[in-house]
């Protein structure tokens, strides 16, 4: 059934009968170099259920084909090691994709499919010695948002090999930058003479950025492009003191004998740079629950201590100044509480039951997601919730519908982080509504331009509700640019139709400001639908900030 | 604030990057309080340097210990390293470096430096020789010519485990990196074969199919031997020599069709599905355990496990779990043919119960009570090294294993003495290896041998300033490996005694090799030696004694090196 008609010789198309099948081919192609590539992996999957796929490889001419294939709507996905993946009708992972319709007899070749190449960062880690160090880390970094602020994100990931070279692989285009460390590991320096009696002070290898720099305010930015391998990123790692970093954890009584408490210790926050950006962990064994971390740099962390016992969780957090001289700290987890709440539904009738989880949110990480079944009343019991930001989800949301409202006591959490503590009391309270508004329309291409009407909507809260982010909407339009988005929160918005918009643009709280000029803000009523013209912002604009 | 799905996703995933990244690492202990050194004037000075290039060891870590608290210097370029303000004692001074003094090698040079320091002595000229380990390196390239990663790239030597001949994998890299590139490095000088195994489950082309259909095809790369094949009589095997690099040793793998292995397990005590199981697959092929072995986990709600990427051919499954000190184990033979095989059922056996009892010879003997007693696997290959049932012996001597699974098994009893007889439900058998079948029925009865021998070796032509080590092990291979062989120690020629030996036959070599153990573990290498060894026969309760040539180390090395 799979075959590569492409690459079969004599099929003329007029000779061939009309078939209750369609075929489809085309061409895998290099992006940079224009080289056909061989042995992509292409999948034709449905678009509706049931959800069937079929897979094939392209040849060494690049060529690829599919043969009897049922009529129906089809997309295209193509895959390879090294490259990014592609799909039918979308160039860049952020456009949307595009559907193959196809009728019976219908015989479409000629798709090109131009695959992104990933690209590489390499170079060698020098330690003070000049000699090459092997099993350093090095972090591709890549600047993003989180809950509003900026962070870092890990794209690349490497560690040198015997000889002190590394090479991270599969990098995007983008700007980045270079972090080598070798946390762990005591440096081994040349150091001939000693005498008795002497003590060595633990020496540490310093974090460094690409080039040269001890933080990151002065590090020098990777500018990678398509395919781009970008070589002798190089380190020279300077030496640092360890200091050490004792402590003790105070523990419920009734511990069992076989408990032990998971220590982590963390950077002070996302942004962390250099000596304090690794995440340390230990433990603390009974019968004393001390624990010890030798390598630590001196700086600013969050450590965290939890443990499970007797069916309850416990959790500390606090933040603490190291000094190079080292410090000795005491913990004290605090037991998780267990969050009453209900949950109601307007408008609609309970067609199963709802269930509520807590997915941590914040900082530091390292906690689990919980979940409890709401009971047919209506009321439901997370227990273990130990303190922080925790982030409510409520599920299932019945179709166009929408999380109306949630309180914890007084507290508006909704639009507003939950932060739970021990001394947390109120209930938890959740309005599920059946009357989501709908905001549906048409997306119409900048007069002149040959573009297809198919994009990124992009449904954004506008004012007071800005900066809540689960009030984002985003679908594609279709091929004629038509969209609806439901189970819309009433509120004010606007309303962008990207040609390509990076799925995560809009959590970077500045992103929008370029492009509201294009935009009119509109209310939402519950349970309305509104209809909106929506002019495709093409790709690569940047309209001037107002 | 309501959960915004892609956000957290995000966040998710890359934390959970992040901390398979960070090895976790158990608290040590706190420092403890600065120990007072005696201080003195005295000195030790030297080099380190390459035992096969002569050429000086830049970073060698040097430890010395002694009357003072330990300390560590590392060597500069030329290799010196000093310790000063020493007081008078007697030293031991240990050089490292990575990738040198391979763990494997039987003929290192000694690393261990003994030095007496007299007070004020400045001792200088000490002279240390690290032995290099070689280098097999290469890349791994699929049928197209593009690099594999992730594919694991054995070095494996002949070993005899129990007069059968194994493969030992005995280095291995963390897997080839983006470029197929692998390096086995640090490996003792001898003869090696190498083996790659990527465990890839590539996609396969196919016709439109539900996702997530079992009969959705999928492809493997063909496991390899260098040299070719999957048996090692048709493979190369390579010569690697201390501080010599073997590169280019390249692997082209095939692409063949693979299957996923499905199967649940079950067992009559629930007991044995309380904590997790685990499941492996082994080739029947007992040579390649060691180098090829597919693992999985059971889930335990639905205790159903999953293997990938298995290439068609006979295997052993195996199944097992622990719960309170109990081992439960299934296995079953599996032939993996063209076809997907049919879902596996496999059952956890808890193992039987086996009473027994222990006497002695004569009434000259300590109490039995407190005595532990084991059986041992007594088949080297078995897939269930943990599982070793033990008991305590009460003061009448009786005991009772639980959890027994049928096999070939070897008594291990900690009492002074030897087990002189055993018998199995009335019937004599061997304590070095007797099969138990399924259910156990005993009573195992043991009668231990009081009467233990003395032997001692006169040692003759060894210079006064080497360590000489004598070697005594049953003449018997199928003895080997129950605690009779025996290596003893000395200075230069004279005598070793080897005290509490149980009867038997037995041969004896003396050398001036360091590191003579792990010849006592080869049997081909113990019978390539006979010629330079004496029998020795040591009766029950008796003294003998034997005179035996010393054989020079690189003597010991050519014969060895021959018959590899």
């Amino acid at each position: 059934m799979v075959s590569c008609w492409l690459a079969a010789p004599g099929l003329t198309l007029a000779q061939a009968p009309r078939s209750p099948f369609a075929a489809v081919g085309g061409v895998v192609l290099n992006d940079v170099s224009g080289n056909p590539i061989r042995r992509a992996a292409i999948t034709l999957s449905t678009l509706d259920s049931p959800l069937l796929e079929s897979l094939t490889f392209s040849e060494s001419n690049g060529a690829f084909g599919f043969t009897d294939i049922p009529p129906g709507k089809y997309q295209l996905r193509v895959t390879l090691d090294g490259f990014q993946p592609a799909w039918f009708g979308a160039s860049t992972y952020n456009r949307p994709r595009g559907t193959l319709k196809l009728a019976a007899g219908d015989i479409r070749y000629g798709i090109t499919f131009r695959l992104r190449p990933l690209g590489s960062i390499s170079g060698v880690v020098l330690d003070p010695d000049g000699d090459p160090l092997p099993n350093a880390q090095i972090r591709v970094l890549k600047s993003a948002w989180e809950r509003l602020k900026p962070a870092y994100e890990t794209a690349g990931w490497a560690m040198t090999d015997g000889s002190g070279h590394y090479h991270a692989q599969n990098v995007v285009p983008g700007q980045y930058l270079v972090m080598a460390t070798q946390p762990y590991m005591p440096a081994l320096l040349m150091q001939p003479e000693v005498a008795a009696g002497e003590t060595a002070s633990q020496k540490m290898f310093a974090a460094q950025f690409y080039a040269d720099a001890s933080q990151m305010s002065a590090a020098s930015p990777v500018q990678m492009a398509e395919g781009q391998d970008i070589e002798g990123i190089d380190f020279h790692l300077n030496i640092r003191a360890a200091a050490a970093l004792h402590g003790k954890v105070t523990v419920p009584p009734d511990l069992p004998a076989n408990a032990n408490v998971q220590i982590s210790v963390y950077p002070q926050d996302r942004l962390s740079d250099g000596d304090q950006s690794t995440t340390a962990f230990a433990a603390a064994f009974p019968p004393n629950y001390e624990f010890h971390i030798a390598s630590l740099a001196a700086g600013t962390y969050v450590i965290a201590a939890s443990l499970s016992a007797g069916g309850h969780d416990y959790r500390a957090v606090e933040r603490f100044e190291l000094p190079p001289g080292g410090l000795e700290l005491t913990l004290h987890p605090d037991r998780g509480i267990d969050l009453t709440g209900r949950v109601d539904l307007e408008g609609g009738q309970v067609a199963e039951p709802f269930k509520v989880s807590l997915v941590p949110g914040g900082y530091p990480p390292g906690r689990n997601p919980i979940q409890a079944e709401v009971k047919l009343d209506g009321t439901f019991v997370v227990p273990n919730v130990i303190p922080g930001i925790w982030d409510i989800d409520v599920s299932p949301v019945p179709p166009g519908g929408y999380l109306k409202a949630m309180r914890l006591g007084d507290q508006d959490v909704l639009t507003e982080d939950m932060t739970i503590d021990p001394g947390t009391r109120d209930p938890l309270h959740i309005v599920v509504s059946t009357r989501g508004a709908v905001v549906a329309g048409t997306v119409t291409v900048p007069p002149g331009v040959a573009r297809s009407a198919r994009a990124v909507m992009l449904l954004a809260p506008y004012g007071k509700y800005a900066q809540v982010l689960s009030f984002y909407s985003r679908t594609n339009a279709d091929d004629s640019g038509h969209f609806e988005i439901k189970g819309v929160t009433p509120g004010r918005y606007k309303l962008y139709a990207f040609e390509e918009l990076d799925p995560s643009a809009y959590e970077d709280p500045g992103f929008l400001k370029p492009f509201e000029a294009l935009s009119e803000a509109f209310d939402v009523a519950e349970g309305a639908r509104i209809d909106r013209q929506t002019q495709l912002v093409l790709a690569g604009t940047q309209p001037a900030a107002n | 604030m309501a959960r915004t799905f892609c956000l957290c996703l995000l966040a998710c995933t890359l934390m959970a990057q992040m901390t398979q990244l960070q090895p976790i690492r158990r608290a040590p202990p706190p420092p403890a309080a600065e120990p007072t050194a005696p201080h003195g004037t005295g000195s030790i000075e030297g080099t380190v340097s390459d035992a096969v290039s002569q050429a000086p060891l830049k970073k060698a870590q040097v430890n010395l210990t002694g009357s003072n608290v330990p300390l560590t210097a590392v060597t500069d370029a030329s290799g010196r390293f000093a310790f000063r303000e020493l007081a008078a004692g007697n030293y031991w001074l240990n050089a490292s470096k990575q990738g040198y003094n391979p763990p494997q090698a039987v003929l290192a040079a000694a690393t261990n430096n003994n030095v007496s320091l007299g007070d004020g002595e400045q001792k200088k000229g000490v002279e240390i020789a690290l032995t290099p380990g070689g280098v097999i390196g290469g890349r791994v390239f699929n049928e197209e010519g593009l690099p594999i990663r992730g594919c694991q790239v054995t070095a494996a030597q002949r070993s005899y485990e129990r007069n059968r001949r194994t493969l030992r994998g005995v280095s291995g890299g963390g897997g080839t990196n983006d470029k197929g590139e692998y390096r086995i490095d640090n490996l003792a000088s001898g003869r090696y074969y190498v083996f790659t195994h990527c465990q890839a489950e590539l996609p396969a082309a196919h016709p439109l199919l539900p996702r997530g259909d079992p009969r959705t095809p999928h492809e493997t790369y063909l496991p390899q031997f260098y040299g070719g094949g999957l048996d090692p009589a048709t493979a190369t095997r390579l010569m690697v020599t201390g501080g010599a690099s073997l590169e280019n040793i390249d692997f082209r793998l095939t692409r063949v069709p693979a299957f996923s292995l499905h199967g649940s397990v079950s067992a009559s005590d629930p007991e044995a599905l309380t904590r997790g199981v685990n499941v492996m697959l082994l080739p029947a092929n007992q040579l390649l355990r060691d180098l090829m072995r597919f693992n999985s986990g059971v889930d335990t709600g639905t205790r159903k496990f999953q293997i990938r990427a298995v290439i068609p051919g006979s295997y052993l499954l195996v199944a097992f779990s622990w719960h309170e000190g109990r081992v439960f184990a299934g296995q079953r033979t599996v032939d993996i043919g063209a076809v997907p095989p049919e879902p596996l059922e496999l059952a956890l056996d808890g193992g039987a119960e086996l009473k027994g009892s222990v006497e002695f010879d004569s009434d000259d003997h300590p109490s039995p009570e407190n005595g532990q007693i084991s059986l041992v696997p007594s088949d080297p290959q078995s897939p269930f090294p943990m599982s070793q049932p033990h008991a305590q012996i009460d003061k009448d001597g009786g005991f009772t294993f639980t959890g027994v699974t049928p096999g070939r098994w070897r008594l291990m009893v900690s009492l002074p003495g030897f087990a002189k007889s055993v018998s199995l439900a009335g019937k004599s058998v061997s304590p070095d290896g007797f099969q138990i079948p399924a259910g156990a029925a005993g009573p195992l009865r043991v009668v231990m041998g009081s009467k233990m021998a003395d032997v001692h070796v006169e040692v003759t032509g060894a210079p006064a300033d080497r360590q000489i080590s004598a070697l005594i092990f049953p003449e018997d291979s199928s003895r080997l490996g129950a605690g009779m062989e025996r290596v003893g120690a000395a200075m230069g020629s004279g005598r070793i005694e080897f005290g509490s030996m149980p009867p038997g036959r037995y041969r004896v070599f003396a050398t001036d090799s360091p590191n003579p153990w792990p010849i006592l573990q080869r049997a081909d290498w113990l019978k390539a030696l006979e010629s330079h060894t004496s029998a020795i026969d040591v009766p029950e309760g008796g003294r003998v004694s034997a005179t035996v040539e010393m054989i020079a180390s690189d003597e010991l090395k050519r014969v060895l090196e021959e018959i590899e």
